[in-house]
């Protein structure tokens, strides 16, 4: 019989992804074996996370502050905002170091049958910067799926009720792809999205 | 260990599990809808993570026992998959919705499929969207056993007339009535089947010549009046929640204007 704080925390132990009684009952006998250094620094991490990590009130990206790194920057381009799906996508296109603007970033995409509507994307506060009028361009940088393209539909009527530009980035061929090995989906919006060569 | 080849289906919904696989809902034409286990098809590296899209027509093979089988192969079918306007993209998603809420697990409905499956097309034109929904609405339903009373009054037993207008109760019919009254509760006439009468949506009265129109299946005549066509989309979310318990309907959210 386990002693019941033993129990608890394993129960504990669960609630993360990919996680089952197996796998929580190994971790729970290596933090408290192997590891109580370790144990301890994570449970102090994980009770400052969750007391003082918040959404900015921007972009609802993870922040500690109320507004995160990026919202705060006054370099930073007012007239255009990338709306992406998850704060990966952030790092993602910060990589590339092309874009200036700001984020505002959904938490997922819309999905009726997860019970995920506009509101718990938060489409409320974007209507509210758009209408704000400082924004110009919106750039929706949703996935390319067909979840993404009708979370693109949606908040790009939305920008046309307050008269704002709404693209959407370009998706084909990868760089470095072949024609031959691509699904005939990609390969069709690649060819419906092609460009005049300027020369 | 049953297996399944090269199935006809769509793709209703989709969710993650764990690092790398998805859990996919599954509607079959000769299997009916079911769950499906999809290991390793997300990421780069995945081959078949472009295939496994909504609203594509694919030809799937599972193997396994139980709730819920492994998906083995993903092919696209060999037919033109429908091109649906960014528009179309949400209504799409209300009768995916539907079906998941409507249909059974493992209840073959290739009747059902095939209509699924020519909405889908029809929904490539954007204009069609109402009327088109309206009708794979009906015929879902009729379907499924909770078909419309089109021909005769349920009171009185009489046929439809034209320019008579109906109160329609579910799983009764319509009901001739003389005075429009729009927002008449509908506690008390629906009593049967309905132990908590509270609705957010009254019975809905609808003209004779719209249910006329229903009978002989001429949607077009019912699209070209912008009034019948409100009336029958009244009508329709009025039995479809009833038929749904009351539950409400996320992908509604998506069309109010606010």
């Amino acid at each position: 019989m386990m002693s019941p704080l033993l129990q608890q925390l394993i129960e504990a132990l669960k609630c993360l992804p990919g996680v089952g009684p197996k796998s929580a009952q190994r971790m729970a006998f290596h933090l408290l074996e192997r590891d109580r250094n370790g144990a301890s620094e994570l449970a102090v991490a994980l009770q400052q996370a969750v007391a003082n990590i918040g959404h900015c009130e921007r972009c609802r990206t993870l922040s500690e502050t109320p507004l995160c790194g990026i919202c705060a920057s006054p370099s930073r381009d007012d007239s255009k905002l990338c709306v992406i799906e998850t704060p990966a996508d952030v790092y993602a296109i910060e990589h590339i170091g092309e874009f200036r603007g700001r984020y505002f970033i959904l938490m997922g995409h819309l999905s009726p049958l997860d019970g995920i509507g506009p509101t718990e994307l938060g489409l409320d506060k974007l209507d509210k910067q758009l209408a704000a009028g400082q924004v110009e361009e919106l750039i929706l940088a949703t996935n390319p799926t067909v979840e993404g393209e009708a979370t693109a539909h949606y908040i790009s009527t939305m920008a046309a009720r307050h008269g704002v530009l709404a693209t959407r980035i370009a998706h084909g061929v990868p760089l470095g792809g072949e024609l031959e090995f691509i699904d005939s989906g990609t390969l069709a919006h690649a060819f419906s999205g092609r460009q005049r060569l300027l020369s | 260990m049953s297996q399944v080849n090269t199935q006809l289906a769509y793709i209703l919904h989709k969710r993650f599990y764990r690092e790398t696989s998805q859990i996919i809902e599954v509607f079959s034409r000769d299997h009916g809808r079911l769950s499906l286990m999809s290991r390793g098809s997300r990421g780069s590296k995945s081959r078949i993570s472009g295939h496994l899209q909504l609203f594509s027509p694919l030809l799937l093979g599972w193997q396994g026992k139980g709730s819920m089988p492994y998906l083995r192969t993903v092919e696209r079918a060999d037919i033109k998959p429908p091109v649906l306007p960014r528009q179309s993209l949400l209504s799409a998603m209300y009768i995916n919705e539907l079906l998941i809420y409507l249909v059974h697990k493992h209840d073959v409905q290739s009747g059902i499929f095939d209509y699924y499956h020519q909405c889908l097309y029809a929904l490539q034109n954007s204009t069609q969207i109402e009327i088109e929904l309206r009708k794979f609405e009906i015929k879902m339903l009729a379907l499924l056993g909770f078909g419309l009373q089109l021909e005769h009054d349920a009171d009185s037993g009489k046929k439809i007339l034209a320019a008579q207008n109906y109160h329609y109760y579910v799983e009764h019919g319509p009901v001739a009535c003389n005075e429009l009254k729009v927002n008449q509760p509908t506690v008390g006439r629906i009593t049967k089947q309905e132990s908590k009468p509270v609705y957010s949506i009254s019975s809905p009265f609808i003209q004779g010549r719209t249910l006329l129109a229903l009978l002989k299946e001429d949607y077009a005549l019912i699209q070209r009046d912008r009034q019948q066509l409100q009336q029958l989309k009244h009508l329709m979310r009025y039995i479809i929640h009833t038929h749904l318990g009351g539950r409400p309907l996320k992908s509604r959210e998506l069309f109010l204007t606010p």
